[in-house]
């Protein structure tokens, strides 16, 4: 196990410095730069922006600025924002629990309702439930997210007033952050409502967040139970004249998980992806909003250290998937990758 | 949500009671997006403006709420030598800086402050000037650096500006956001405990409204500033609830989560007038918007194209298409609230045959291959250059003239618009200081060319001299009577095709009273109420 | 001796492809999504004879004219106008053009360059195939519409560009399974007896080893087509996709976008066009993988 670990871990190194190279190229590459975004429409005298452009650093060749950037990494500092002069990090750190409070609600919501549907759809194949229940999961599918998000907000929020439209929670709630994440800290505030306030407005980002893991969930442990109950061990259990129930749920399921979890791993790249397009939607201050404003106002350092951030969460967690899937499939640390 | 928020405006009501006097409750205002910080002189953006000079600083002196005019903020009053080039204010005495829980003034405002808040922007020894790494972009781009020779401290409640030369708008310079006062003192306990981007993120101004909290991309908070030298905001408690879609934005207002919004969708309106509880106020914004023939390509040298081209376009079409029928053709490059504004110059008519004889005369009856470029981001000057540039492109297919639309994200539009690669461009200007100089010469004199105000790249000497004219004296008939030969010369030459004046919106709810539009397309909420 | 070969490889290539589509038929809903795409695919093909107007004419007597089915809609432009007055109907059948371009240009470029990568990953092993798995790890390590979004503001926003920028992000899925599909396959004797045989490098990787790796691979660039066109519609939506006046479905949802509230309909028929239409080609996905993966065909 230990050098699995290590052969994982070793791996990743090279992966992280391809990671740094791709991100500093990435934004250096893209035309503009930010100092004529800041100016506007107004412009710049020609010896004030020759200046400007000095005291940036930008007037040094590609090779030098990016050495000086990996050894600022190495300090372990990802320097400061163009724009509000803060430390990258603690702006995404600032910005993270959102998206993870938002994520991880997608998750579970995908999770808690996906999976059990799929198995039952597993279970009852062929039937209403598991027809009707494939193709709502791959309409789902198939639904352009932003569209989908703007229906949920027209439909819920406007023509039927259920739910807030959009934020975090009420403007009118303000306290300390203590976790940054709006349900804890709503709930530790104390002010009546406030937690209310947060779950409400937890909904519909979820819905739209959730609606394609939702639909990959289902699929996939629909298709990895049925390939579980087609087994032999499962035939025998059922021979054995084990309960139905006992057979699916204890036997089938276990099983089945294997290629689930592989699926939520991979879902996390996907949530932070679509995190990009509901978090615009919703003013969700998250770090898929706070990427996008930096790529359109050519903020170098935040973009870069954003994509090293959010690279580095990624690799971390398909490791841990990775090391999970070791532990539930023994066969798969021999084998190598 | 409705209950809920009347609910919460009570409780911070009476939370605030033992501050203030009286319990003015707390307004929420969906802002369109974040402000990139609070410090007004760092940046250009109206929205980086709303939430800190317009909220909790004041310049020497402000234009009054809802016009352009030009009233005493922390001077009293101010004189102009007789040979324009010096500058004397007088401060108000018992100014007081705001107290909060991270800075609490020992004195008043004073001369020092004032210095401080302009040194800052020149002198590249303060050490506020290298954190910002000398990036000051509107001292910058209107060239104050060198305008200003020096600012003396006369005596604590005096401060003379001495000028390189006469500028006639200099006094309305002054009540533009990036000349906003800071506190020396507060600077100086920064610069102290090593913290000197707190000047940016924790601001201390002498405005109606100071600084709470901030959430980042989600909240800004602000209480009213009890100790304000003028008359005190009304309500107590400001929120600016960050909301980046306009859609969105009016959603949240029907649902009662706001009070008021800036910028709605133009195609929202009718049914923002038709919803019950929300107001739809207006004003005509101080603003043009624009399509800028390159006049350094071949093609828009001649004069005689660029007006064949002009009386090809349906500006009607665009006003009904592009803005919703909200807004007032252009003939002119300045807007009509604007002094000087020449009523009498004859528009360019949409028509096709005149337009077709004109291109015939200037040789190219064949038409020509050309492009539009349309600006990627929403103005209130142009809410959506895309389909504006769609429908010229239609219109002048009918003379023959075939136009790619081309589009760049956003900088790289800037850039590549300044250095003239456009063979015509969208854009347009939002008034800074209803001075007709801010348009004229930023937009079409001869040094903006280079620094790229100038995107039809026309340089012409007989509008340039007006310029300077009206520039040098201070006397308001003879500027305007440069100004509107100016108008004329620019008609007769049409290095652009002047598309629209916009009218400024917010929607508002019925509870508030007492906001005024601002024609500079500023928001301010120390003159509201709530019911 | 070849021809012996030849006519079983045919008969062999028949009876797969009838067995497949036996298998295939079975299934309703890749049946539908078949009937829904063909119908689509001829659209596409005959657009211009089959649209009343120009996709990009202006009738700025009739702007945002709702579509028939609702109050005030005209016969004359079935499907309404869009805010610049141009026919919607006209526009949708022009725009399923796009939606076939984007998709087939999308798998082309991931077919060609993630099976060759893959090959040369998989026959080369030890340098080579590190260098290309780790260089597929760093892509697949930034979300990919965010690496989507840098790559279009690099090359400028266009609809060929979003193009490239979204093959860019799924190319490495390409790789990953040409090569796990060409490794499990070399593994295997027929490819060592060719090589016993003297079999060139080229001729074992594109003639003996690729063929037997192509369902899966088939398989995925049906999802991805379909994945394509949300991806493009999703660029649209930031302003890095299609230009005007291109009648692009994706782009034509997000420019309505502000009409959401007044004018919904301009909104939901790209809307519904664009879901199903990747509805279809998932269902289609589906059918096939179920027509082509042995071991999924015996859960059926």
């Amino acid at each position: 196990m230990l050098s699995f670990l290590l052969r994982k871990l070793l791996v990743l190194i090279p992966t992280f410095i391809g990671i740094t190279i791709a991100a500093f190229i990435f934004i250096h590459i893209i035309p503009g730069d930010p100092i004529l975004i800041m100016a506007g429409e107004r412009g710049l005298p020609a010896e004030k922006y020759a200046e400007l452009m000095h005291a940036f650093g930008f007037d040094q060749p590609l090779w030098k600025q990016y050495l000086d950037y990996l050894w600022q990494l190495l300090q372990g500092d990802l320097g400061k924002s163009f724009v509000t002069g803060r430390p990258v990090v603690d702006e995404f750190f600032e910005l993270f629990p959102a998206t993870i409070e938002l994520a991880v609600c997608a998750l579970l919501f995908a999770i808690i309702i996906g999976i059990p549907a799929g198995i039952l759809a597993a279970v009852k194949r062929g039937s209403v439930f598991d027809h009707s229940l494939m193709t709502l999961s791959l309409t789902g599918f198939s639904m352009p997210l932003f569209w989908w998000a703007l229906l949920l907000i027209v439909f819920f929020s406007g023509y039927l007033g259920w739910t807030p439209v959009s934020g975090r929670i009420s403007a009118l709630y303000f306290f300390d952050d203590v976790t940054g994440f709006m349900l804890i800290d709503s709930w530790l505030s104390g002010e009546k409502g406030a937690f209310k306030s947060a779950a409400s407005h937890l909904i519909l980002p979820t819905l739209a967040l959730g609606t394609i893991p939702l639909a990959t969930f289902a699929r996939q442990s629909r298709s990895a139970m049925l390939e579980t109950l087609g087994e032999d061990f499962i035939k025998t259990a059922r021979a054995k004249g084990l309960s139905p129930f006992r057979v699916t749920v204890v036997h089938g399921f276990r099983n089945a998980l294997i290629p689930v979890v592989t699926v939520i791993g991979l879902s996390v790249g996907v949530l932070l992806g679509g995190a990009i397009l509901t978090e615009t939607i919703f003013s969700w201050p998250g770090i898929g909003k706070w990427m996008v404003d930096s790529i359109f106002r050519r903020d170098y350092p935040v973009v870069q250290g954003g994509l090293i951030l959010i690279a580095t969460i990624v690799i971390m967690v398909n490791l841990t998937v990775d090391i999970l899937y070791g532990i539930i499939d023994p066969r798969i640390r021999k084998k190598g990758h | 949500m409705k209950k809920n928020l009347i609910a919460m405006t009570m409780l911070a009501g009476s939370m605030m009671l033992s501050s203030t006097a009286f319990a003015g409750g707390t307004l929420v205002y969906c802002s369109e997006g974040s402000p990139e910080g609070f410090d007004p002189a760092l940046y250009t953006a109206g929205t980086t403006f709303d939430a800190s000079a317009n909220t909790m600083f004041d310049g020497l002196v402000n234009f009054r709420v809802g016009t352009t005019q030009v009233v005493p903020g922390v001077a009293e009053s101010w004189e102009i030598s007789a040979d324009g080039k010096e500058l004397t204010f007088k401060l108000r005495s018992g100014v007081k800086f705001h107290s909060t829980d991270y800075f609490t003034p020992t004195r008043d405002l004073n001369a020092d402050d004032v210095i401080f808040s302009f040194n800052r922007q020149m002198d590249k020894e303060d050490p506020f000037n290298k954190l910002a790494n000398g990036s000051f972009p509107y001292f910058d781009g209107m060239d104050m650096g060198n305008l200003i020779k020096d600012i003396v401290k006369v005596d604590d409640l005096t401060v003379k500006f001495v000028l390189d030369h006469p500028e006639a708008p200099i006094v309305s310079n002054m009540a533009m956001a990036f000349a906003s006062i800071q506190s020396a003192e507060y600077a100086a306990s920064l610069v102290k405990s090593g913290n000197l981007g707190d000047l940016n993120q924790k601001p201390i101004g002498t405005g109606p409204f100071k600084f709470v909290a901030y959430k980042k991309d989600a909240a800004i908070r602000y209480a009213a500033n009890g100790d304000y030298w003028g008359e005190g905001a009304k309500i107590d408690n400001l929120v600016f609830s960050i909301t980046t879609d306009a859609s969105v934005r009016f959603q949240k207002m029907k649902a009662g989560e706001c009070h008021a919004m800036p910028y709605p969708n133009p195609a929202d309106l009718d049914d923002i007038k038709a919803t019950e509880g929300i107001t739809l106020m207006e004003q005509e914004g101080l603003n043009v918007g624009y399509l800028a023939y390159n006049t350094e390509k071949e093609n828009f040298a001649d004069a005689k194209v660029r007006k064949a081209l002009n009386h090809a376009i349906n500006k009607e079409a665009i006003k009904k298409v592009v803005f919703n029928g909200y807004a007032s053709v252009a003939k002119n490059p300045i807007p009509p609230t604007i002094w000087s504004y020449d009523d009498s110059t004859v528009d360019d008519a949409y028509d096709v045959e005149l337009a077709k004889k004109l291109l015939a005369d200037a040789g190219k009856a064949d038409g020509f291959k050309t492009n539009i470029w349309a600006m990627p981001v929403q103005r209130p000057y142009n809410p959506d250059a895309k389909k504006m540039a769609e429908l010229i492109q239609a219109d002048w297919a009918k003379i023959g003239v075939d136009a790619e639309i081309v589009t760049f994200e956003w900088g790289e539009y800037l850039k590549r618009s300044k250095a003239g690669e456009h063979d015509t461009v969208l854009l347009g200007w939002t008034g800074d200081n209803g001075d007709p100089d801010n348009f004229l010469r930023v937009l079409l004199g001869c040094v903006a060319k280079d620094t790229g105000g100038n995107r039809a790249r026309w340089c012409n000497k007989e509008f340039e001299a007006e310029l300077q004219a009206a520039l040098l004296t201070a006397d308001p008939a003879a500027r305007t009577a440069a100004y509107v030969k100016a108008q004329a010369i620019f008609k007769a030459e049409a290095p652009w095709a002047t598309i629209a004046h916009s009218i400024v919106f917010m929607p508002i709810s019925d509870k508030v009273t007492g906001y005024k539009v601002d024609p500079l397309g500023g928001h301010f909420f120390h003159n509201v109420e709530i019911k | 001796m070849s021809d012996i070969v030849n006519e079983k490889q045919h008969s062999a290539l028949f009876d797969a492809i009838s067995g497949f589509w036996t298998e295939f038929k079975q299934n309703r809903g890749a049946l539908y999504g078949l009937i829904f795409i063909s119908i689509l695919a001829i659209v596409a093909i005959f657009a211009p004879i089959l649209a009343p107007y120009s996709p990009t004419e202006q009738y700025r007597d009739f702007l945002k004219l709702p579509p028939i089915w609702i109050e005030g809609g005209s016969w004359d432009y079935i499907f309404g106008t869009d805010a610049l007055g141009r026919d919607q109907l006209s526009r949708m059948i022009h725009g399923s053009r796009y939606s076939f371009y984007i998709g087939f240009i999308v798998i082309f470029f991931c077919l060609t360059i993630g099976i060759v990568l893959g090959l040369v990953a998989a026959f080369t092993k030890g340098f080579i195939d590190n260098i290309i798995m780790r260089a597929m790890d760093i892509i697949l390590a930034f979300p990919a519409l965010l690496m989507a979004l840098a790559l279009v503001a690099i090359l400028g926003p266009s609809l060929e560009n979003a193009m490239i920028a979204i093959a860019v992000t799924y190319i490495p899925h390409f790789v990953r399974l040409t090569r796990a599909q060409a490794l499990s396959e070399l593994g295997k004797d027929y490819v060592s007896s060719s090589k016993t045989m003297g079999a060139s490098k080229a001729r074992l990787m594109f003639i003996n080893v690729l063929p037997n790796c192509m369902a899966p691979l088939i398989v995925q660039a049906t999802m991805s087509f379909s994945s394509a066109i949300l991806d493009a519609a999703a660029l649209g939506f930031l302003g890095m996709g299609a230009q005007p006046p291109t009648p692009e479905w994706g782009t034509m949802l997000a420019d309505s976008r502000q009409y959401i509230l007044s004018d919904p309909w301009l909104m939901t028929i790209p809307g519904l066009f664009i879901l199903l239409t990747v509805l279809s080609i998932n269902l289609i996905g589906d059918g096939m993988r179920d027509g082509l993966d042995p071991k999924m065909k015996s859960n059926k």
